[in-house]
């Protein structure tokens, strides 16, 4: 139990990292493009997958058997 | 955004060409393929209900990594801009995730513009380098923009408009 929560504290503020820079680079395209811009769904695209794989990879995160897999780690 | 001063309007703004990100994304393209083959690959293994999920949720943080390199590449690569306005030339470049440097020049002390054609590719794909020199100033180069040519002559056109106008 605890190498999970462990292991939660390390993906949740890699997390936090990663959507720190995300929306630095959000907010740096906002203040940046030029008014008409036609790349708007680059953006879009790019949050899309984002979203979808920081989901996922929560998901995943608490479906593993963490015992099992130091237990390998261990072999 | 950018500012701009009263009766001044952008004639044309311009990013480099397509191949320079094209290249970039071609790499992450590459750093894509080891996820890839480890997906396929891993019924082959049969690995354990704990594990497979494991390796998964590994996978999915490096695509995660992956997804964040490919958007400051694209970021660096979409926020270089040129902007010709009908009094001066904007020169803005994006270096690295935080730090840009933006530097103009008034059209009317345009003195000398040239434009290179660099290689092979670059003739197929009609893009090229500019130097403008100016005046008592550094001058700018910018480099790998599609139809050098004809954004020379744009910027041709608007500095004798602006030399008439100044007569």
């Amino acid at each position: 139990m605890s190498a999970k929560i462990f292991v939660s504290l390390i993906h949740f503020s890699f997390l936090v990292g990663y959507w720190v820079l995300v929306s630095a680079l959000l907010w740096h395209y906002r203040q940046y493009s030029l008014p008409k811009d036609k790349a708007r769904w680059v953006i879009g695209t790019f949050l899309f997958f984002a979203i979808v794989l920081t989901l996922l990879s929560i998901m995943i995160l608490f479906l593993i058997d963490w015992q099992e897999v130091l237990k390998m780690a261990r072999y | 955004m950018l500012k701009l001063h009263e009766g001044e309007e952008v004639i044309i703004a311009f990013h480099r060409h397509w191949i320079v990100v094209a290249s970039k994304m071609t790499v992450v393209a590459l750093l894509l393929l080891p996820p890839l083959v480890a997906l396929l690959a891993m019924p082959a293994f049969n690995l354990e209900g704990g594990l497979k999920f494991f390796f998964l949720f590994l996978i999915l943080v490096y695509l995660l990594v992956i997804t964040l390199v490919a958007f400051v590449l694209w970021a660096d690569y979409y926020l270089d801009v040129w902007i010709v306005t009908n009094v001066r030339i904007i020169d803005v470049e994006q270096k690295g995730m935080f730090r840009r440097e933006v530097s103009e020049f008034m059209l009317s002390r345009v003195q000398d513009i040239t434009v290179e054609i660099p290689s092979f590719v670059a003739t197929i794909l009609h893009y090229g380098n500019l130097r403008v020199q100016t005046a008592g100033e550094k001058g700018f180069v910018a480099r790998d923009i599609p139809h050098a040519d004809k954004v020379k002559d744009i910027i041709i056109k608007e500095m004798r408009k602006t030399n008439v106008g100044a007569l």
